[in-house]
């Protein structure tokens, strides 16, 4: 019945499925109050590559286990995660130092459609913490800025301390070879930019609908009016991504925790498209 | 190997006084058995060394939040329903360490659990409980990441199953075409005939796979005769002909998820507990929490593995709060999984008709009533709060 | 130099897009093209609400003034938004503070010259306020959506 019933995603653990693969803290980044970045190197094995988009189940002794974004793509095995201290196994992830020993299993899940999105112009809209998995995909762009049509990330955040990635973002506004907005739910004082929700960024976005993707990710409810919005503006459903969050302990399709309808966040999703998810996304406590 | 030819094999007939051949010949071919025993007034699936464990006279009488165990007037070793006990407690414990972490030189060294419990018979398994490994298999076995725990006490099964004579009135394996006789999957398929006759009492022993066949090779037994034949078709039939309950899985899945906001999900929350008492007697459902359970003395990090509910509060929870808060969207959850999106996910009903989680709720929930009224579409009442009958 | 008329203006604005060519010459007629500098004040909280703003360009703050912390953003209005629902009703008095957050250049509609209009032409009078009721209803929206406050902290507790 469904076409997404088979991982699409590469990567299948070699090693027991349930297994953590020990890796080291090598960097910590605070970005903001309650998110840290956190890169790792594998201490003799490591794992597949991940995808932009992809998660794996990262592991901290005695406190227990998470999915988390990748969110950047890093060479030589490391992995760089950006977690937001939301307690339990996350604050302890968010406590680590440099030289503490997490596990690493995975990757897991489907990755943004980055090759479909080539010869195509892009909408990237990120919500809080969603503009990390996000992250990878405007490195992607940057890299092969050819090969992308129009550009253009509108990040939202609670306040502009809350802002992830601050000066990547400054970076990327400097660049011009994407069009980078900001909104905050929330002005404080030295605040010069917008606003209000990312909605009203995306007003001002001149955008050709037959030939536009657009990958979206933040909380269910920011990702669900952003891609009414674009809908309303002619995109397509099935040309908007979105990224969805489900409680998940296997990651592999065991555990049962992570369904939404017919999916399971793990292998289906995480990144599914808006046209086979908006139907399931709008039945109340699905 | 005797003399005797691979077909002669592959159907024989064994007296029930000398069922303990069998027993023996599992043993002797190096199979524990695991089978149907009574404990704590039910009967429930352990160690079995012989056929004194067996349930002999005894029968079950299941209804809606109803099970318990009467005695027969016959001896029949398989004169039951469904067990109240599951097989799927031993393919796929309802907790298990999955792997064992120790410091060692500064950094976790993980060692995973080897756990092989080798050889094992599991004999007097219903069609219905033999379909449901078969769906565990599924989703445990065949896919992209097989499960370490279920695979290793899935390997070297041998399994014996035994045609149902005695439905209960819970049961529906009809409708889910899992029984009442042994369907595919088994190594053998026995039927018992005639225990009403001390004289007659027998059973059907049919070898369908090479292991099966050289633990029936072993069993002192004449050859089946086509009024065996006829008997053990006569036992199948009569047990189909006294099921009651049905599912129409026609649309089934297309109707449940067109009624997603049917009302009568509501209502059956009105009589749901939310226990989950349904999903741990149910032989298919797989859903399980993990947690880390460190040991401070020992050094040691364990993480353990135990059965779920998509009935508990927390089974959807998320930072924040559950995505099925109410009980109406948990049992939603739960019954649509089985008879609908079961299929989109591994390509099978969820559901193989046991009747268990029908005999085994508190309050007595017929599943198979629920889903036929969501499936029926919406009702008068949700018309009138939509606004299609206007009177006035 | 190409010359554009006020129509036609009103014409290539979002909010204007839809509407009538007769009533959108109408409107042009009480129309007149604005520019303000970074920091300008636009409308001022408690003084009289003359018209309202069509945004061609740049960002508007719209906020409150708090004593001892300045003016408060609550929301940005941008290209292609309107600025401005006081001048519909009485007392006709603005509501917000509007700051140019940029310079912006906008459409100012005086109220004086599209009231009487409007009470005497029920039809487009409809079709107008209309269309500000449904940019107050994607403003109200707007701020519900920020009240949930989902990036917010608070909705997260312990496992």
């Amino acid at each position: 019945m469904s076409t997404l019933a088979e991982p699409r995603g590469p990567g299948v653990a070699a090693r027991g499925s349930m297994t953590p693969i020990p890796h080291r803290v090598v960097d910590v980044v605070h970005e903001t109050r309650e998110t840290v970045t956190l890169t790792l190197e594998p201490v003799s094995d490591g794992i597949v590559a991940p995808v932009a988009g992809q998660f794996t189940m990262l592991w901290a002794w005695g406190a227990g286990e998470v999915p988390i974004s990748v969110s950047a793509l890093a060479a030589d095995g490391r992995l760089v995660h950006t977690i937001r201290d939301v307690a339990g196994v996350t604050k302890t992830l968010c406590a680590s130092r440099q030289g503490d020993v997490l596990g690493v299993r995975g990757p897991y899940g489907c990755g943004w459609g980055i090759d479909a999105a080539r010869g195509h112009d892009l909408v990237i809209v990120a919500g809080g913490i969603g503009l990390a998995p996000l992250r990878p995909v405007v490195h992607a762009v940057l890299a092969e800025r050819s090969e992308f049509g129009r550009v253009s990330l509108v990040v939202g955040a609670r306040t502009e301390q809350e802002l992830l990635f601050r000066a990547e973002l400054d970076e990327w506004w400097h660049r011009h070879e994407v069009d980078v907005r900001t909104i905050v739910d929330r002005s404080s004082p030295g605040w010069s930019g917008s606003v209000g929700v990312v909605t009203g960024e995306l007003v001002g976005l001149e955008i050709d609908p037959a030939s536009t993707r657009a990958m979206v990710c933040g909380p269910e409810v920011m990702m669900r009016v952003v891609a009414q919005h674009l809908t309303d503006r002619g995109v397509a459903a099935s040309a908007i991504e979105v990224s969805v969050e489900r409680n998940m302990q296997c990651a592999v399709k065991t555990c049962g925790h992570c369904q939404v309808g017919p999916f399971f966040a793990c292998t289906d999703g995480p990144v599914l498209p808006w046209d086979v998810v908006a139907s399931l996304l709008t039945v109340r406590e699905l | 190997m005797t003399s005797q030819t691979l077909a002669e094999i592959d159907r024989v007939v064994l007296p029930a006084a000398g069922l303990d051949d069998l027993f023996d010949s599992l043993h002797a071919e190096g199979y524990p058995v695991l089978g149907p025993t009574v404990r704590d007034g039910a009967i429930v699936i352990g160690p079995i060394t012989s056929s004194d464990d067996l349930p002999r006279g005894w029968g079950d009488e299941q209804d809606a939040g109803v099970y318990r165990l009467v005695r027969r007037d016959d001896d029949a070793y398989f004169g039951f329903a469904a067990p109240a006990g599951t097989w799927k407690r031993h393919l796929f414990p309802a907790h298990s360490i999955l792997w064992r972490a120790r410091v060692v030189r500064g950094a976790p060294v993980i060692e995973e659990n080897e756990d092989h419990p080798g050889r094992r018979a599991l004999v007097g398994i219903r069609g219905c409980d033999l379909a449901a490994v078969a769906v565990q298999d599924r989703v445990l076995l065949h896919g992209a990441h097989p499960d370490p725990v279920y695979s290793a006490r899935r390997a070297d099964l041998l399994l014996v199953g035994v045609a149902c004579g005695t439905p209960a009135s819970t049961c529906f394996c009809t409708s889910m075409g899992t029984g009442p006789s042994v369907g595919g999957g088994a190594d053998i398929a026995m039927t018992e005939l005639d225990a009403e006759d001390p004289a007659r009492h027998r059973f059907l022993l049919e070898a369908r796979t090479d292991a099966g066949r050289a633990v029936v090779a072993r069993v002192s037994a004449r050859t089946a005769t086509a009024a065996d034949d006829d008997a053990a078709d006569a036992v199948v039939r009569r047990a189909g002909s006294r099921i009651t309950r049905t599912v129409d899985n026609a649309g089934l899945p297309e109707a449940l998820r067109a009624g997603a906001e049917h009302p009568r999900w509501d209502d059956v929350a009105e009589r749901c507990l939310s226990c989950g008492s349904c999903t741990m007697v149910c032989p298919t459902c797989f859903c399980t929490d993990v947690r880390d359970e460190p040991n401070v003395l020992a050094g040691t990090d364990d993480r353990v593995r135990v059965w779920a509910s998509c009935f508990e509060l927390g089974h959807s929870y998320l930072h924040g709060g559950s995505v099925r808060p109410s009980p109406s969207a948990r049992y939603r959850q739960w019954a649509t999984h089985k008879f609908s999106t079961w299929w989109d996910q591994f390509g099978t009903s969820g559901c193989v008709g046991c009747g268990r989680c029908i005999a085994w709720c508190p309050v007595g929930i017929d599943v198979t009533e629920e889903i036929r009224a969501v499936a029926a579409g919406p009702t008068q009442e949700q018309g009138v709060a939509d606004g299609r009958h206007d009177d006035g | 130099m190409v010359v554009t008329t006020m129509a036609e203006e009103l014409a290539a604005h979002r909010f204007f897009r839809t509407i009538p060519s007769d009533l959108r010459e109408r409107l042009a007629g009480c129309a007149r093209n604005v520019v303000f500098a970074p920091g300008e004040r636009i409308c001022v909280e408690g003084t009289h609400a003359s018209g309202f703003f069509a945004i061609r360009t740049g960002r508007v703050n719209v906020g409150i003034y708090v004593p001892h912390q300045g003016l408060q953003v609550l929301e940005t209005r941008h290209a292609g938004d309107v600025l401005g629902f006081s001048w519909l009703f009485p007392p006709y008095r603005w509501q917000i503070d509007a700051v140019a957050g940029e310079r912006v250049r906008a459409i100012e509609l005086h109220a004086d010259c599209l009231l009487p209009y409007l009470e005497e032409h029920p039809a487009g009078g409809y079709l107008l306020v209309r269309m500000f009721a449904q940019e107050m209803e994607e403003t109200i929206q707007s701020t519900r959506l920020r009240l949930l406050d989902v990036y917010g902290r608070d909705r997260v507790h312990a496992r």
